[in-house]
């Protein structure tokens, strides 16, 4: 008679199928999680590379890049999560400045938002980009002082621009 | 008798102008006082913050501490800073208090006027006085200068403080995120965003 230890019990191969698919899915989360971002460093900018997991660079004249990848969860579409920061960055003051879709790669859809907003007494630009893909999201944040990010914005743009979120 | 009564009011009238002396009509007379008490989650970052903006935007520091600025700003850029405080804190209060000095300036720069042309005669005294009067009439002039410059001296005192408005902010430190008096974002990652996390803890 097999009982439920036993290897040839169908019961024992049920749980540890369950187990295997547990299994996994936990490492494709963890590979999610932790996946690295294969952003463009824009000319002009150093990039950090002992972070493996976010994406840093900064330029000589401070304005900083920062890309991370966190998980789509609870789900919600690019246009929930874009209004979802936009009232975050409201209730901060910030004032929005210009915003634009970005190109659909690979099942991510994305947009931006560029903001201008008194930080330490100074202006300030930030750039938010978000991709939205069923997975995760990749967001994207840029900022400087005002008169020095003018300098550095289009070099940021075309990276953010040419970024593909899926690599 | 018509004629006099129509021109004390005209003198009357050039006078609450404020046209008479070289004062321009549309000349700023009244002095303004601004205070803000405002709860920061990081006083230390607000406090650099318009002490940066009080250099930077013509103005100056009077005083400070750990909870408390005085600053002197230039009257267009006081929206800037009300702004500021707006955006960085949570403004609790906020008073104004304005004080009219068009009479006392009037009345300076009347008497200013009266005193040059004083002096303008006593110079003219001088010329012609013989040598005993001279000392009388040096003494008299030495006098209406002396009146002369405080009297200016009062005028660019009160100048001073209509131009350049004083602010002052007193700060409390209140909870990190509870600046904006915002509840802010129900997801964890988004509350990460924005300038100061990038700018601070990068």
């Amino acid at each position: 008679m097999a009982t439920h230890n036993d290897i040839r019990h169908p019961m024992f191969r049920l749980k540890r199928g369950v187990r295997a698919i547990a299994c996994i899915a936990m490492c494709s989360m963890a590979l999610i999680s932790c996946a690295t971002i294969d952003f463009p460093t824009p000319q002009g900018f150093a990039k950090f590379t002992k972070d493996q997991r976010d994406y840093r660079a900064i330029s000589a004249d401070g304005v900083r890049i920062k890309a991370r990848r966190i998980k789509n969860e609870p789900y919600g579409d690019l246009r929930m999560w874009q209004d979802a920061i936009g009232h975050h960055f409201e209730s901060l003051g910030y004032k929005e400045k210009e915003s634009g879709v970005l190109a659909a790669t690979e099942g991510y859809s994305g947009r931006f938002g560029e903001y201008r907003a008194v930080f330490n007494g100074r202006e300030h630009r930030y750039i938010a980009a978000l991709f939205v893909g069923k997975g995760d999201i990749v967001i994207i944040e840029a900022a400087g002082e005002e008169a020095v990010f003018a300098k550095r914005r289009d070099a940021v743009m075309t990276s953010i621009r040419s970024f593909n979120p899926g690599k | 008798m018509m004629r006099i009564a129509a021109c004390a009011i005209a003198i009357a009238v050039c006078l609450t102008a404020g046209i008479v002396h070289g004062q321009k009509p549309d000349e700023q007379r009244i002095m303004v006082a601004y205070t803000y008490y405002v709860v920061s989650g990081n006083t230390d970052e607000m406090l650099s913050g318009i002490r940066a903006a009080a250099r930077e935007r013509g103005g100056y520091v009077k005083f400070f501490s750990k909870d408390r600025i005085v600053i002197r700003l230039p009257h267009k850029e006081t929206a800037w800073l009300a702004r500021y405080l707006r955006e960085a804190g949570q403004v609790a209060d906020e008073q104004i208090a304005r004080t009219d000095l068009s009479e006392t300036l009037v009345d300076l720069r009347t008497r200013l006027a009266a005193k040059k042309k004083l002096l303008a005669d006593l110079y003219k005294v001088f010329d012609n006085a013989a040598l005993p009067q001279t000392l009388e009439v040096e003494k008299a002039v030495g006098g209406v200068i002396v009146e002369i410059e405080e009297l200016k001296g009062k005028i660019a005192y009160y100048r001073d403080r209509i131009d350049l408005p004083e602010i002052t902010v007193h700060l409390t430190a209140g909870p990190r995120g509870a600046v904006t008096g915002s509840p802010g974002s129900g997801w964890e990652w988004i509350r990460t965003l924005g300038i100061e996390s990038i700018m601070m803890r990068y």
